[in-house]
């Protein structure tokens, strides 16, 4: 059973890598600083479904620090940007989904995520600038969040329901 | 699909996201002063146009040498100069704060100042 836990988490360590370095690589950049539609995320969601916060956690900074390495920008400002979206959002998530799963669907938790995660680069984008300008961007990034949070969210209700199926085949 | 709290949270965030226009606009707005451009020879402001100015071809006062700048709008360039290189008019249009154009023998500098958003230098992700 925990190389079973073992060998599953290494998977979806993998698949976030591969979604990361996709949405790097290939995606064209939207034309608004620090958007972009974080389908890593999905993973970090199916992981807190299907295991605990503790995995999460070591996933999501697994995630970052190998997804930098690869798109060679670790330990650059982009990777503490990316770290600290990370990181929080990951909190975020980990807090509502132990409160109110239920309540919210995947999707809730999602979009809940995709929002801290980018009122938190933001935060820090004030602070290391000390320009107030960058805050015209608040609302924007708001509805992107809602939208690329919905969006995984779905993806993650039929993943998780898929996921149990295939469980239960194999068990 | 999505539940009832799932749709709440949806809807809700697009408000707040609305609600937040008028605040950041202010916010930024108080940052965002009034952009000027200042044209200095020998180290010494010799002429300051609040930006966007009508269009103008200026002549710097440098010490006998021909040196005129040219106006339009919020962006300006220098358009003569009879300096050996000519590397202040191969600078072009400049219209972004904290732009310059140098011309070194002619000691002449003319500088953007006043704070803006500006546009991104790259996008990080």
């Amino acid at each position: 059973m925990e190389l079973k836990k073992w060998l599953g988490l290494a998977v979806f360590l993998a698949a976030g890598i591969v979604l990361y370095m996709v949405e790097a690589l290939y995606f064209p950049p939207l034309p608004i600083p620090g958007a972009k539609l974080g389908l890593a995320n999905l993973i970090t969601l199916l992981i807190l479904a299907q295991y605990s916060w503790r995995d999460c956690i070591f996933n999501v900074i697994a995630r970052t620090v190998v997804g930098a390495l690869i798109t060679g920008t670790f330990l650059t400002p982009p990777f503490f940007f990316s770290l600290a979206g990370v990181l929080a959002s990951t909190a975020a998530m980990i807090v509502v989904y132990t409160l109110l799963y239920g309540r919210f669907s995947m999707v809730g938790v999602s979009i809940v995520g995709a929002v801290v995660h980018n009122l938190a680069q933001l935060w820090l984008a004030v602070y290391i600038l000390g320009h107030l300008g960058i805050l015209l961007q608040l609302s924007l990034l708001i509805w992107l969040a809602v939208a690329t949070g919905t969006f995984n969210g779905v993806a993650a209700n039929y993943a998780a329901r898929r996921l149990s199926q295939i469980e239960e085949l194999v068990a | 699909m999505l539940t009832f709290y799932d749709k709440l949270l949806l809807y809700g965030l697009i408000v707040v996201g609305a609600l937040t226009v008028p605040a950041t606009a202010y916010l930024a707005g108080a940052e965002t002063g009034p952009r000027y451009a200042s044209v200095s020879v020998g180290g010494r402001e010799v002429q300051r146009f609040a930006l966007p100015h009508e269009a103008e071809r200026y002549e710097i006062p440098a010490q006998g040498n021909i040196c005129i700048l040219e106006i339009r709008g919020t962006k300006l360039r220098m358009a003569e100069s009879d300096c050996p290189k000519k590397l202040c008019i191969a600078r072009g249009w400049i219209d972004q704060p904290g732009e310059s154009i140098v011309c070194l023998p002619h000691r002449v500098v003319v500088k953007i100042s006043g704070q803006s958003l500006g546009r991104p230098d790259s996008i990080t992700r």
